[in-house]
């Protein structure tokens, strides 16, 4: 196995995101009498097990996502720090404007926590794959994916710890392996390196964290060292760690279970094409809608999307090799 | 042009987003000063003091001609 920095501890079990969430989030309402939860028709997976801890904190809108988002404006204009919990496509897509008018432009404190994702069977209406593209061009929000249990604990409670609106995208995956040591440091706004590489940097983002590490064993047999980027901010960007990567590897592959447009992928070409261009390949959802997929036995958009270890690898092989024909033009 | 603030001593994130002085309407976040406001002027995560000397504000974005 590749070997990875101190805060790495990857056991293969699962590590569930939603854990992470209940965990910090349920902590932080014990202690902070102005969170309160909004809901929209989410008995699952929703935050129901707020329920068991703030009865009194829950307001259900049902399927109003408009309403409910000028509610929690109103909310936080008067002091509380309501947490909005559905689907991306519902949350953010039906309100997008209530958000925009009522919740950024003000800036509101206001956190979302959108599920998405090409994964399973609810298909195209509900697992979107449009959610980072179109919620990284709002200004004064703050975008975070994490990859496991450990990592959405850290991320939850920096999304509470910070004023200011912020989305935290719950990945609709298979669930994640363990990746995390619960020690690990978190801050908004930074990447986290989880092994250096010579060859090649992979940045990844929530679930497909799990994937790239399985794909850094085969990349190991074939004899090649490839680094791994953490990047649960998507917004704002570590654009210091994107350019010491890319200059150190010459070649970035980004990974992601949503589009490459306006998603991951692009957030980090913009950053080379100003700083220092370099080869690259987006793994992504390539202009197309999520779809209905079987989980079993095997996992059907994994691979119709290409988002497997060995399509991970073949695309860090593709990348090397473009780096490999820039490098002989410049000489 | 978007800004960040940081605190000085722990690096944590205190503010990202547009840039304060240059929202001419609707100015719901008048200054860095109300930023710090939002948090007690203390850091919530190391407890040190938040004033406009102990934080990192920085700004990003193109140049302008004139500025």
């Amino acid at each position: 196995m590749a070997k990875f920095n101190k805060y790495v501890q990857i056991e293969n079990k699962p590590s569930m995101v939603p854990v992470g969430l209940e965990k910090a989030i349920t902590a932080a309402a014990a202690r902070d009498a102005r969170i309160i939860a909004v809901l929209e028709d989410m008995g699952f997976p929703g935050m129901l097990w707020f329920k068991q801890h703030c009865p009194d904190r829950m307001i259900e809108c049902g399927i109003a996502e408009q309403n409910a988002a000028v509610m929690a404006a109103g909310l936080a204009a008067e002091g509380f720090i309501p947490i909005i919990n559905s689907f991306l496509f519902a949350d953010i897509g039906r309100a997008y404007n209530q958000i925009r008018q009522s919740i950024l432009v003000d800036r509101f404190n206001v956190k979302f926590i959108g599920r998405e994702g090409a994964w399973g069977e609810p298909g195209i209406s509900h697992n979107t794959v449009e959610g980072i593209g179109s919620t990284r061009v709002l200004p004064n929000l703050i975008i975070l994916n994490p990859a496991d249990a450990v990592e959405a604990e850290k991320a939850a409670e920096a999304m509470l710890q910070y004023v200011g609106p912020v989305l935290l995208r719950q990945e609709s995956s298979p669930p994640p392996v363990k990746i995390f040591a619960d020690n690990l440091p978190f801050d908004i706004g930074r990447a986290f390196s989880l092994k250096d590489g010579r060859d090649a940097t992979i940045i990844a983002t929530g679930y497909m964290l799990t994937e790239a590490v399985s794909a850094l064993d085969i990349l190991e047999k074939d004899g090649l060292d490839v680094g791994l980027l953490d990047m649960c901010t998507l917004k704002p960007l570590d654009d210091e760690v994107i350019v010491k990567v890319a200059a150190k590897t010459g070649a970035i592959v980004t990974v992601e279970n949503g589009t490459v447009i306006g998603g991951l992928g692009d957030g980090v070409a913009a950053v080379l094409a100003e700083n220092l261009p370099t080869p690259m390949v987006k793994i992504g959802i390539e202009d197309e809608f999520s779809q209905s997929g079987k989980m079993s036995p095997k996992d059907e958009l994994k691979e119709h999307f290409g988002l497997r270890p060995e399509d991970i690898a073949v695309s860090v092989k593709e990348c090397i090799a473009k780096k490999v024909k820039l490098n002989k033009k410049r000489k | 042009m978007t800004e960040k603030i940081n605190c000085g001593k722990c690096d944590m994130l205190l503010y990202f987003g547009e840039e304060i002085k240059r929202r001419l309407y609707m100015r719901a976040i008048p200054s860095e000063k109300t930023v710090l406001g939002f948090y007690n002027n203390k850091c919530p995560r190391c407890g040190s003091r938040l004033t406009l000397k102990t934080v990192v504000i920085k700004t990003e974005g193109r140049k302008k001609y004139g500025a």
